[in-house]
């Protein structure tokens, strides 16, 4: 068979197969829990505790602050989470978003709305981290 | 210089590929079946990168064959012993390979440099078949391929290392999935899925272990071996998971780190630390390397206990 004919089946059977991924299902987000954040923080960072959180609009971004000072994204991914450390200096606000740069292309920018109160208090915590 | 003769062989993963494909979508129907204990391990945009990966790896590796295999027809042709190409070769040649992969694959986690590329198959947090075809698009750019030379130039001939690669590829296809429990008298001597499981896994227990390709038993000989606990599900994908499921994003992310440490670093030393030391090494300590996270699990254990 000839080359193109070899990356021609590749493509179909690759479509094929991610297609049927989405038709059997298996393509959410996951809506993060205290559980979640809890259980997260406890396997990467051990010593830490949370201190306070804040959950976006449709739960699939938290930020961490922990007792210490620390901050943590919490990212869904799918029906899994990723978890960074980040500094106050990687947020920043923009109208009702917030908007997270952990500046790393493993990690892409990303913007996501939280409730007014919460924003207020990020914000808070930006300021924060700026004067630091 | 010495003769090269080509010799035909088959091509084992061309031939697997289909095969691939559908084991893949009876693994998906089986996922369906999944209840809350064993959740379902499946993610179509995680699948979808997965393949991605693999179908941009081969496509990559298409400019690289000339040059790989003239490195091999190289050192073949300065062998220093006759080895020709009998049926004993192909067994020599089995267990050198997998051998080989063992060292390949143990420095591809020990160095940061190879780190870069095989960092790759481990970003899924996902473990089933499609993550299989999660595979490196920098590998051979980088270098990957000299591990086997050695083969050549001691006289096994390129089309056997081949052939052997590409068995040991299409072995390791089935052991990443969940739908397989332990295999009894076969776990002693083989790679199976429980053993790769635990390759696979972040949890501190199990970081750097089970190497193997084919035969676990580089790993049981060279210290790196361990069971899968029962008591211990594992976490699967990488210390520091990534935040998206874009396949070029996937394929360069450590690069970009390396590049970002190597041109702040502030030494000779500290260049050479980022490149080829382990990874997670920094030249003030702040980091976590495989080392010390195992160090502080352990110091942790009693008190959790």
């Amino acid at each position: 068979m000839s080359l193109w004919g070899q990356i021609a089946i590749d493509v179909a059977g690759l479509i094929a197969i991610c297609g049927m991924g989405f038709i059997l299902g298996f393509s959410k987000n996951r809506l993060i829990s205290e559980a979640d954040l809890e259980r997260e923080l406890a396997t990467r960072e051990p010593s830490k505790a949370i201190k306070r959180y804040w959950l976006n609009h449709n739960k699939s971004v938290a930020l961490l602050a922990t007792s210490d000072a620390h901050y943590f994204l919490l990212k869904s991914l799918g029906d899994e989470l990723s978890l960074r450390e980040i500094s106050p200096k990687q947020i920043s606000v923009n109208n009702n978003e917030i908007v997270i740069d952990v500046n790393d292309i493993g990690f892409p920018r990303f913007t996501s709305k939280f409730a007014e109160n919460d924003i207020n208090e990020i914000a808070g915590v930006i300021a924060l981290g700026a004067a630091a | 210089m010495k003769d090269y003769l080509q010799i035909n062989l088959p091509d084992v993963v061309g031939m697997a590929t289909p095969l691939f494909a559908l084991l893949i979508i009876i693994e998906m129907f089986l996922a369906r079946r999944r209840n809350a204990e064993n959740p379902i391990n499946y993610e179509a945009k995680d699948t979808t990168a997965s393949l991605l990966m693999g179908f941009g790896s081969q496509i990559v590796k298409l400019p690289l064959n000339l040059i790989i295999l003239g490195a091999y027809i190289f050192c073949y042709e300065h062998r220093i012993f006759e080895l020709g190409t009998g049926p004993w070769v192909f067994v020599l040649c089995f267990f050198l390979e997998d051998m080989t992969y063992y060292w390949f694959h143990r420095i591809g986690h020990e160095r940061r440099y190879f780190w870069a590329s095989h960092i790759i198959h481990h970003s899924s947090q996902y473990y089933n078949l499609s993550t299989a075809l999660r595979q490196t698009w920098t590998g051979n750019l980088a270098g990957g391929f000299i591990f086997w030379l050695p083969m050549a130039w001691l006289g096994i001939h390129p089309a056997i290392i081949f052939l052997f690669s590409g068995i040991s590829l299409v072995y390791q296809f089935w052991i990443h999935t969940e739908a397989i429990d332990k295999m009894g008298w076969f776990e002693l001597f083989f790679n199976t899925p429980s053993h790769h499981r635990v390759h696979h896994a972040t949890n501190p227990k199990y970081l750097d272990k089970n190497y193997a390709g084919v035969l676990i038993i580089w790993d049981r000989m060279f210290g790196t071996f361990i069971e899968e606990d029962k008591a211990e599900k594992p976490d699967y994908g990488i210390i520091s998971n990534l935040g998206t499921f874009n396949p070029i994003r996937i394929a360069f992310h450590e690069w970009q780190g390396i590049l970002k440490d190597v041109l702040q670093a502030k030494s000779p030393q500290a260049v050479l630390g980022y490149l080829f030391g382990p990874p997670g090494w920094s030249e003030d300590g702040s980091r976590k390397t495989t080392a010390k996270i195992k160090a502080e699990w352990l110091a942790a254990k009693p008190a959790a206990e």
